[in-house]
């Protein structure tokens, strides 16, 4: 594996000629997110790269969730909420004006830290987006479709018999791989992860990384985790984020994984990557 | 890092003894007087709760006496003294003049009874019998079934009796149901004085001895207001006839109406609050507001149902625009108070609205929207189902709010007399609050009996209503 440039690129390079350079799937640019006159996030700037997961760690407070929801607009929801600079998916910005945050939502595909399936039976969980975005479809498509994101989500041989079944009746670790589910089912093209595995077992924490580095062959991924070791096992690109004596939370430093954790440039992302704080 | 704070050593420990701490007996002698405080609370909530029902339940029975208030005899067949034999007038004379009267007859009419005339003998009959009229009159159950419907013909005023034919035509009924109907219909067997419940159940044998000294003779039982009668019958001016149909039906239809016009727009206003609206200034007054609304005194209701239903919009709320013949005075129909009553319940539905779709957790709506959801297709698909078990309990609950509120209407006029069901929405109509605060004030005492067969009525249905809400609640949730 070759170098890779530690400053953030200021334009996209997809298609670039650089076989070692993947393409760079989302961007941030000078990212600052307020609710109300609270700044939560102070200038950030980051690629996503595609096909390569990108963890976000850092300390509680830091902004990472923050960060995460900004991708796809979710902070939208938030009353109050703003955010200030670009945010580029394949060099568009979703925040300009004239974007459906729903479209943005679809195409960058998020789940979250506590499983959230819908109180309906798991069909009909996993079927909801695509009927949303194709209401004409046929019962026996909607089923193979259905069937796909489960295999996808390595989750179709545990619950083939009882498609009808509650969502909210399946173990934690089976709820999450079905949020999973969910989340493909609407072939999204990023797939932001926060803390996807913080509330479920070793086991499951396992099955979900296993899914992970099963997924990014088609899917950008983006994670927000506390587990060092889960950021150090699945991730390719790796951000350290702290938060300011305003609050504010920022980008302190963004690499590739085995640099951040083997030969950070900065003291503090050292201190806190071998446990001594945070 | 320096520590200035020494460690504690296990001595420090042990030295705590574990038990005899005077300050920890204390707090837990606050905490025990807490305690019973509370309970004491509790138990003084349940007495005030069971006085009630007992105080209710006292008067739904209990030993009656009756008296007819018109004799028997008058009104049965009897044939005209002038036209009977005159063994017949010697046989009732020697029954029904007394002996002193008896002996002073050679006296008067100057012959021994034996040789008198048929005209004499008559005149003695009526002069020396206390009611010469029903001498001849047979007793009520001696008569056949078409003698006694023939005098509830005679008697019985017509609208009455056609209230009696609609409930069972009287051909249908045996002899022993027609005897009863004459007694209370023409005889007018009414009670005159009733024991409570408790009384009669404790003091029986000082009750019938009572009524042996101070009504001999009388006709007594055990009686019961709260009868399938009572709850099927028209309304009349009797305790012993008297029915609540009438005041049940209209609350029916009222509490009908008025969920039907609230609920749609109360849960839309909830939906519309809570999720589209956002956080905005105008939005916490009109919330403000709202809530504000849910605890104005209800005659302000009625005052605004009035003015505004009753008097300004009386051509629509009688019927008269739209050709209804005969409209009720001033306004007061079923849809008036179905409108009042909707205006009363429609904050309690929004605020409840609004609180169930808080209990939806926002994680719900965050799953929707990531899949590519709008927020209408968020609200509609994810949140309303899982809001509905809550949204529908309230609605419940402000039925059974609608049912028992009284205070508007009796400002924007719920009838105290009403003897028909009623007839639609351009009715004029009665309510069982209403109906029961009416029984109550009438001068009759017996009357108050028939109110508290009403007012258990009233609470039955409302604690149904109510248990339902729990019940569906408690099932809907099971299913999520």
């Amino acid at each position: 594996m070759a170098e890779v440039r530690f400053s953030v690129p200021k334009q996209s390079s997809a298609g670039g000629a650089d076989n070692a350079v993947p393409s760079v799937k989302m961007l941030l640019e000078d990212v600052s997110v307020f609710y109300g006159t609270f700044r939560a996030l102070a200038g950030v700037n980051m690629p996503v790269y595609e096909h390569h997961i990108t963890a976000i760690i850092g300390p509680s407070g830091c902004g990472k969730s923050t960060l995460i929801r900004t991708l796809n607009r979710m902070n939208d929801t938030v009353d109050g909420a703003r955010v200030e600079g670009r945010v580029l998916l394949d060099g568009e910005d979703i925040y300009a004006p004239d974007v459906d945050p729903a479209i943005v939502r679809r195409r960058v595909g998020m789940v979250f830290q506590k499983p959230n399936p819908f109180p309906k039976s798991i069909f009909e969980n996993v079927a909801f987006g695509i009927w949303l975005y194709n209401k004409r479809i046929s019962r026996s498509e909607l089923s193979d479709r259905v069937e796909i994101a489960l295999k996808r989500a390595a989750l179709w041989d545990e619950v083939k018999d009882k498609l009808k079944q509650l969502g909210t009746s399946l173990s934690g670790g089976q709820q999450q791989r079905l949020c999973i589910a969910r989340a493909i089912a609407v072939e999204p093209e990023v797939l932001l992860m926060d803390e996807p595995a913080s509330a479920l077992d070793p086991i499951s924490t396992m099955k979900i990384e296993e899914l992970m580095l099963d997924l990014k062959r088609d899917y950008t991924i983006v994670i927000v985790t506390h587990n060092m070791q889960q950021a150090a096992r699945v991730s390719d690109y790796t951000a350290m984020m702290m938060m300011r004596p305003d609050r504010a939370g920022e980008l302190i430093e963004f690499d590739r994984t085995e640099i951040i954790f083997t030969n950070p440039k900065d003291k503090r992302t050292a201190d806190y990557v071998s446990g001594r704080f945070g | 890092m320096a520590r200035s704070i020494t460690e504690p050593t296990p001595q420090d420990f042990s030295a705590v003894e574990l038990r005899g701490d005077a300050s920890v007996r204390r707090r837990q002698v606050i905490a025990r007087t807490g305690r019973g405080v509370l309970f004491f609370s509790l138990v003084l909530g349940l007495v005030a709760l069971l006085t009630l029902f007992l105080n209710v339940f006292d008067k739904l029975g209990g030993y009656a006496v009756y008296a007819f208030k018109i004799d028997p005899l008058t009104i049965t067949p009897s044939r005209p003294l002038e036209e009977l034999s005159r063994e017949e007038l010697l046989a009732l004379i020697e029954k029904h003049v007394p002996e002193d009267a008896k002996a002073l007859i050679p006296e008067e009419y100057g012959a021994p009874l034996e040789e008198l005339s048929n005209e004499d003998l008559v005149n003695i009959l009526y002069n020396d019998t206390p009611s010469p009229e029903t001498l001849t009159a047979k007793p009520l159950e001696a008569l056949t079934r078409e003698e006694l419907i023939e005098v509830l013909q005679r008697n019985v005023t017509g609208t009455r009796f056609e209230q009696l034919q609609a409930e069972r035509p009287l051909e249908q009924r045996t002899r022993e149901e027609l005897i009863e109907l004459v007694e209370v219909e023409v005889l007018q067997r009414s009670v005159v004085w009733q024991w409570t419940l408790f009384e009669s159940i404790f003091n029986r044998d000082a009750i019938l001895a009572e009524i042996a000294s101070r009504y001999p003779g009388s006709d007594y039982e055990f009686k019961w207001w709260l009868t399938p009668r009572f709850i099927a019958s028209d309304q009349t001016t009797r305790p012993e006839t008297t029915g609540l149909r009438p005041a049940l039906l209209g609350s029916l239809l009222v509490v009908i109406l008025s969920i039907l016009f609230a609920v749609p727009i109360g849960v839309a206003a909830g939906i519309y609050l809570e999720e589209f609206a956002g956080k905005s200034r105008l939005g916490a007054i009109i919330q403000t507001n709202i809530y504000n609304l849910a605890g104005v005194p209800s005659i302000i209701y009625g005052m605004l149902g009035l003015a505004v239903f009753a008097r300004a919009l009386r051509d629509f709320t009688t019927g008269a625009a739209f050709g209804v013949p005969n409209p009720p005075p001033n306004g007061r129909t079923i849809i008036t108070a179905s409108l009042t009553m909707a205006l009363l319940i429609l904050p309690l539905i929004i605020v409840n609205t609004q609180e169930a779709i808080r209990a939806v957790p926002q994680a719900l709506r965050d799953a929707a929207l990531a899949v590519g959801a709008t927020k209408w297709e968020t609200v509609w698909h994810h949140v309303l189902p899982v809001a509905a078990p809550g949204i529908l309990t309230g609605t419940i609950l402000a039925t059974a709010r609608a049912l028992g509120e009284t205070a508007p209407l009796i400002v924007v006029g719920a009838a105290a007399y009403v003897t028909m069901d009623p007839q639609g929405i351009f009715s004029s109509y009665t309510v069982l609050p209403i109906q029961i605060y009416t029984w109550t004030k009438l001068p009759e005492q017996i009357f108050t009996r028939v109110a508290s067969a009403a007012v258990v009525v009233l609470l039955v249905t409302v604690l149904a209503i109510n248990l339902t809400a729990i019940i569906l609640r408690n099932r809907l949730r099971k299913q999520i």
